[in-house]
């Protein structure tokens, strides 16, 4: 069980980092608050996975470093019946100058395990991580995916009750997030408990049950997973039409995109309606040749389709300070849904800009009728 | 559990520093060798002639060699302390903002891994005091607790640089040079009979002349402590120690927060 009542953080900015100290000493104020957490409370039961959502600054990380205990609140308490485990940022606490074998005796320490546990898991956290030879090199040759494997491995086999993880899903190959899903599984039955923030919908939505939505350091919703994602996507909705930055700059850019549905008119369209993505691209210093991409993602941040001017044969050449427009046109053959638009501008060599969820294509139901995400529009005929 | 921690810390303070490298843990005990050498053969030169210390004469040409090895050694090992002592929160900020610690615990490691230097270095010195026929004396057994009450206020002294250090990095910088000035105001290489007397009172305020006057006392000379200056030593370092614990407890959020 883990409850946290009326948590409270803010971050005091200082202008100087003596005044701090000056500050601490001799009493005064002598500085700036930032909120970083404003009474959350919540409560989470034993077995339970629970997700945080939220944009960058909401403070979901901050959320966990005090339930982890590395960040001391305000206001408010933490109360977690069982050990907490926490994994916070990539790579955590690993030591980069010694192997991966010296840094599972160290994260195990770090974690609060004995020598003795340690040397008897020694084999299952290295058959876990799936890092083989890699495990006799020093942990600064990892790639921050192994690092991370490395870490979780350790802390699976740590015997958490409570887990928290930030960000730690993203990484791994297709075995070893098998073996994390296996493994989380059973630690659910076992009454384990997790408390898990990550970008990746998709996978929060797998993991989880219940998500907390936060929003500028306060929790706006307390949900089941599926509705606490729509919740949080609907509150950062993305424009259907956007103008970026005026001044002319030293690269060509993106300079303004709308999409519209071709009868609708609007960022709404009907399911199978036609949309139209209109692009307008502003030349830099120089004339360049530049490709544009775009990508439908679901709301998951799964693409579902992307292609770029090259893709489609057409050359770009922007003259210096000038402009140009250019329409992609499809159909929007998808499950009713909310859906993102994304947009790439790059050189011939090298890319130049990439707005993620630049755009929002709402999807409503039409007449057709399918399930699954995207409509094949199959025939189905008599054939014998 | 966090006894095995904090062995684990020790064992990095010592060995881990120099993983990677072909001599590995020993340059632990190469380094500080070397170091003394090189004074040991600078100084016995220079100061030797000159020195008047009563028991030092009867030790005939190496008098002085062991008179500045055994302050010598203590004296690293204070200063080593201090040093890593005031830089153990910001050096392991990136355990702290991961896992939790207590933070007292992380200036601990150094106090205690320049424990077992002084240690293994004093056992190369008792090889080399048998080689010279060093007359022994029973009262050499009082360097163990002089030296625990020395890591003591090492301790104290660094732990409270951390905090203060955890909100002014410059002190990173300052610390060393402080302890120069400090070698230097401490009879480590020269016997304080030959300071100025504008001086003297400066070098007799503080501290590791009393510890380091006793510590030779039972050392060279078999003499029983001399129990006034030292406890002014020890109330120094208890004041000091209440003084760290209070401020990293009231300072803890703010010590968490900054790094």
């Amino acid at each position: 069980m883990l409850e946290a009542r009326d948590l409270t953080k803010t971050f005091r900015i200082y202008r100087h980092p003596a005044a701090r100290l000056w500050e601490g000493l001799a009493g005064g104020v002598r500085h700036r608050r930032a909120t970083a957490l404003a009474g959350v409370s919540f409560r989470v039961a034993r077995g339970e996975s629970v997700a945080v959502l939220g944009g960058n600054g909401a403070g979901k990380s901050t959320l966990l470093k005090l339930i982890a205990g590395v960040l001391l609140p305000d206001r408010g308490t933490v109360r977690a019946a069982g050990r907490v485990r926490a994994l916070l940022e990539l790579g955590a606490g690993l030591e980069p100058q010694l192997s991966g074998a010296a840094n599972i005796r160290t994260l195990g320490l770090l974690l609060g395990m004995s020598e003795g546990e340690i040397a008897a898991r020694r084999e299952a956290i290295a058959a876990f991580s799936g890092l083989g030879e890699a495990l006799a090199r020093p942990v600064r040759t990892y790639s921050s995916g192994m690092a991370m494997r490395l870490a979780f491995a350790v802390a699976a086999h740590s015997d958490p009750e409570i887990l928290l993880v930030d960000e730690a899903f993203a990484v791994g190959d297709a075995p070893f997030r098998a073996r994390c899903r296996a493994w989380l599984a059973d630690f659910r039955r076992g009454g384990g408990t997790l408390l898990v923030v990550s970008h990746d919908l998709a996978a929060v939505a797998e993991l989880a049950q219940r998500g907390l939505v936060l929003e500028r350091g306060r929790l706006v919703a307390d949900l089941p997973v599926g509705e606490a994602v729509d919740f949080y996507l609907a509150r950062t909705a993305a424009p259907a039409a956007a103008r970026w930055e005026e001044e002319p700059a030293e690269h060509p850019r993106l300079a303004a995109a709308r999409l519209a549905g071709a009868r609708s008119g609007s960022g709404e369209v009907t399911c199978g309606e036609r949309v139209l993505l209109d692009v307008e691209l502003a030349g830099g210093r120089r004339p360049a040749a530049v490709v544009v991409a775009m990508a439908v993602r679901d709301r998951f941040g799964q693409t579902l389709y992307a292609t770029d001017s090259g893709a489609r044969g057409l050359r770009l050449e922007l003259p210096a300070g000038g402009a140009r427009r250019l329409r992609f046109a499809f159909a929007a053959d998808l499950q009713p849904g909310r859906y993102t638009v994304a947009l790439g501008l790059a050189r011939e060599d090298s890319p130049l800009e990439w707005r993620d969820a630049a755009l929002e294509l709402v999807v409503v139901a039409g007449q057709r009728r399918f399930t699954g995400v995207v409509d094949l529009a199959a025939r189905l005929e008599r054939t014998a | 559990m966090k006894l095995e921690l904090l062995v684990h810390f020790v064992r990095q303070e010592l060995l881990d520093r120099h993983a990677g490298t072909a001599l590995g843990a020993a340059w632990t005990v190469l380094l500080p060798l070397a170091h003394i050498l090189i004074f040991t053969l600078v100084f016995s030169e220079v100061m030797a002639a000159r020195l008047e210390l009563p028991g030092l004469a009867e030790l005939g040409r190496h008098g002085y060699a062991i008179y500045l090895v055994s302050g010598l050694l203590a004296w690293n090992a204070f200063a080593n302390t201090v040093t890593r002592a005031a830089a153990s929160f910001r050096e392991k900020a990136h355990l702290l903002t991961k896992v939790p610690l207590p933070l007292l615990l992380l200036p601990l490691p150094a106090a205690l891994a320049e424990a077992v230097i002084y240690a293994l270095s004093m056992a190369f010195f008792a090889i080399f005091l048998a080689l010279v026929d060093f007359p022994w004396h029973a009262a050499a057994l009082w360097v163990a607790p002089l030296f625990a009450l020395q890591q003591l206020l090492a301790l104290a002294l660094g732990t409270l640089l951390a905090v203060f250090s955890a909100f002014l990095r410059d002190l990173a910088n300052a610390v060393p040079v402080v302890l120069q000035l400090w070698f230097w105001l401490t009879p480590v290489v020269y016997v304080p009979a030959i300071l100025p007397r504008d001086w003297a009172w400066l070098v007799g305020f503080n501290p590791m002349t009393a510890l380091l006057a006793n510590l030779r006392g039972a050392l060279i000379a078999g003499h029983s402590p001399d129990w006034g200056p030292l406890a002014w030593v020890a109330g120094l370092a208890a004041a000091l120690g209440v003084a760290a614990v209070f401020l990293t407890r009231r300072l803890e959020r703010d010590i968490r927060d900054s790094l």
